[in-house]
């Protein structure tokens, strides 16, 4: 039987004996020697004795409403508390998935208009999902695919790729000394190394584990799935560029920079950085200048 | 097997080996003195070269197209102390009017 919809929350005491009933009969009832006339004007109700008459309800309803209710207000809590979060100077795995959580769209439409493009490049939908769950970097996604659908030799698409992600190997020196475990976890854990979570984990000044493998971990479940959504989907989706997603990628990662430029040497390494990206861009196969650029690092060796 | 599936295994791979090289061949041995520096700046660094690449790249030349004036609100908005959401929030808008418009 269905029990009607009630608004009403189960209550639950903090403590108490599971059942105060008396071995027989389902009420309690006053027995005749404290049925006799009230003689005092003052009646006592001591907490030991209190104690003894608190139970816990024998079959409360489940409260269908309150719940879904309190679920949407604790979602929007925990979004809201997202979107102002401070760095935290020892986060959980939680904290790392809540920072970010603001950025999954972007992720989510990437990976659905790569499965589209992957579609029209001539990938099975499985090797499209296979490439975003090994692979888990866009850009050498792209250009891989991009490479073979132009008719580029397979090689050239290797070779772009890599390019493309010799970046990580940088980053996962940076992170080197914070991945916690034995070598096998050390190595599944690298893996979600991704320039967004790799950036967010080092925004409070240094590099926090948790919050890498919080973002990572999110922003890859977005990645994958959303590949495995676009090549079904197919080309219902335009361009998800022309919102100008690609140019708030360029925001994130500038204001990620920020608090790092205000020290002398790195504003100076950073230029260089970027003055060889810009000079290389033209002249060089894409990735390629983002390697070059991280040679710009070497200034710390002076002084 | 297919041209798809080798390019596929391959960069899978390579991609895998590169994210993995520092925590697996590295380990947590403290680096040298004279290296922490140059690790230190391995970060700003390759924020810089993404944000260049990110704002600028396109089909093999430098591009100067919508991104631009984005990016550069959103340079500005960050100066101002506005969190970082709200500046990608700016960067996307001031891009996707831009285009809208041209």
């Amino acid at each position: 039987m269905v029990a009607p919809l009630r608004l009403t929350t189960a209550s639950a005491p903090a403590r108490g004996p599971a059942s105060i009933e008396p071995a027989a009969g389902s009420h309690e009832t006053s027995s005749a020697s404290c049925a006799s006339r009230r003689t005092r004007r003052v009646t006592s109700w001591p907490a030991s004795r209190k104690e003894g008459t608190s139970a816990l309800p024998s079959r409360p309803d489940a409260p269908e409403k309150t719940i879904f209710t309190a679920g949407i207000l604790a979602a929007a809590r925990w979004y809201g508390r997202a979107m102002n979060a401070e760095p935290s100077p020892s986060p959980r795995l939680r904290d790392g998935a809540r920072v970010a959580l603001p950025l999954a769209p972007g992720p989510f439409f990437f990976g659905l208009s790569f499965g589209v493009f992957a579609e029209a490049a001539g990938f099975s939908s499985a090797a499209a999902v296979v490439m975003s769950a090994t692979s888990f970097a866009g850009s050498a996604q792209f250009a891989a695919a991009s490479v073979l659908d132009a008719g580029g030799t397979v090689v050239a698409a290797i070779a772009a790729a890599v390019f493309l992600n010799a970046r990580y190997a940088a980053m996962s020196v940076t992170v080197a000394s914070i991945v916690p475990g034995g070598r096998l976890r050390r190595f599944l854990a690298s893996q979600l190394i991704v320039d967004e979570a790799w950036a967010l984990s080092g925004r409070s000044g240094r590099f926090q584990w948790p919050i890498l493998a919080g973002a990572g971990l999110l922003l890859y479940a977005f990645w994958v799935t959303s590949t495995a959504l676009g090549t079904v989907v197919g080309g219902l989706l335009g361009d998800p560029n022309a919102l100008g997603l690609d140019a708030a990628f360029a925001a994130l990662f500038l204001a990620l920079a920020f608090p790092y430029l205000r020290e002398r040497s790195a504003l100076q390494a950073a230029a260089l950085a970027a003055t060889i990206t810009l000079v290389l861009t033209s002249v060089s196969p894409a990735g390629v200048p983002i390697v070059a650029a991280s040679t710009a690092c070497l200034l710390g060796l002076k002084r | 097997m297919s041209d798809v599936w080798i390019v596929v295994v391959a960069v899978g791979a390579a991609t895998v080996f590169l994210k993995a090289s520092g925590p697996v061949f590295l380990g947590r041995r403290a680096l040298a003195p004279r290296i922490q520096p140059v690790v230190g700046l391995l970060a700003p660094v390759m924020l810089a070269a993404l944000v260049t690449t990110q704002t600028f790249g396109g089909d093999g030349e430098v591009t100067v197209d919508a991104r631009l004036p984005g990016v550069a609100a959103a340079a500005l908005a960050t100066w101002r102390g506005v969190p970082i959401i709200a500046a990608m929030v700016i960067a996307a808008l001031v891009t996707g009017v831009v285009r809208l418009l041209a």
